[in-house]
């Protein structure tokens, strides 16, 4: 019993740093509670924006390659995803960004989506999500 | 020997069975591990269609309605949100749901002057904090608009 309540131990310590590196961490736009769509099982990729001081940006990051918010990093985030749709031309991309950077930094990771799915070609759709948090509901 | 038998059901009293409690222990943490990973204040707010602004190639064919234009910009106090002529103006994004909600055409509602699939574009200024944008977004398909982009915001 110790032994397997151990391993199960390990395994969720595992899975939860896994989905740590997935997820930058930032301060998320809020919404109401009940207003936005949880998460589904589909096929994803999260594309974190980077928040840097004076919400300024400190590049892309897909996991842990990170694009450095550069035209040549946008280009090479735009061609990572469209690996992604060769793969999937049902994959999203859901879109994290800090609720205090500023639109001209979040852009280019929308377009680089858009972009992707342009350049993978076969009926590819770009389907963009973007990440939100939802705002506890006892508060007023 | 009756002293043996009282001492034996003492020792037997005061026994600490250890196994049980471990096991208990442990799924107590299994549980709060699963509970503490999985719950997420994390949602999705879905885009109908990618972003479109720079990418789409106009097609000279095609005759598209006028797009609804959201310009957003930074004011003194927060974000300034510019609405067409013909729209109440607004100061907030809750606000700006009320006010496009009025405008939306459906059978509630036949004097609207936007069906729902209208295409409405959010024009954000570069300075724009992603906040804003993501809250007047909201606002735009929470008052029922399912055709949004982005782009043109200067």
């Amino acid at each position: 019993m110790i032994d397997v309540s151990f391993l199960l131990i390990v395994f969720f310590v595992l899975v939860t740093r896994i989905t740590d590196a997935e997820q930058a961490p930032m301060a998320l736009p809020e919404v109401r509670a009940g207003s936005a769509a949880r998460a589904e099982d589909d096929a994803r990729v999260i594309v974190n924006v980077l928040p840097a001081p004076a919400g300024a940006t400190g590049g892309y990051a897909v996991g842990a390659t990170v694009f450095d918010a550069s035209a040549d990093g946008v280009a090479r985030l735009a061609g990572f995803l469209s690996d992604g749709y060769r793969r999937n031309p049902r994959l999203a991309v859901h879109l994290r960004a800090d609720r205090a950077t500023r639109y001209e930094w979040v852009e280019p990771a929308m377009r680089a989506a858009t972009t992707a799915a342009r350049l993978a070609g076969r009926g590819a759709l770009p389907r963009l999500d973007l990440v939100v948090a939802e705002e506890a509901r006892d508060a007023p | 020997m009756r002293r043996d038998l009282r001492g034996i059901a003492e020792r037997t009293r005061f026994a600490l069975s250890i196994t049980p409690m471990i096991d208990v222990v442990f799924l107590l943490l299994v549980y709060f591990l699963l509970t503490s990973g999985f719950v997420s204040r994390e949602r999705l707010l879905r885009t109908e269609q990618a972003p479109q602004g720079i990418e789409r190639a106009a097609d000279a064919m095609t005759l598209e309605a006028e797009p609804l234009v959201i310009a957003l910009a930074r004011g003194d106090d927060g974000v300034r949100i510019t609405l067409p002529e013909g729209i109440a103006p607004v100061r907030d994004a809750s606000a700006l749901e009320v006010a496009l909600r009025d405008v939306l055409l459906s059978p509630a509602s036949p004097r609207g002057m936007f069906a729902a699939d209208h295409p409405v574009r959010l024009a954000p200024a570069p300075d724009v904090a992603w906040a804003d944008v993501v809250r007047a977004f909201h606002a735009v398909t929470r008052a029922g608009y399912r055709s949004i982009a982005f782009g043109g915001g200067r």
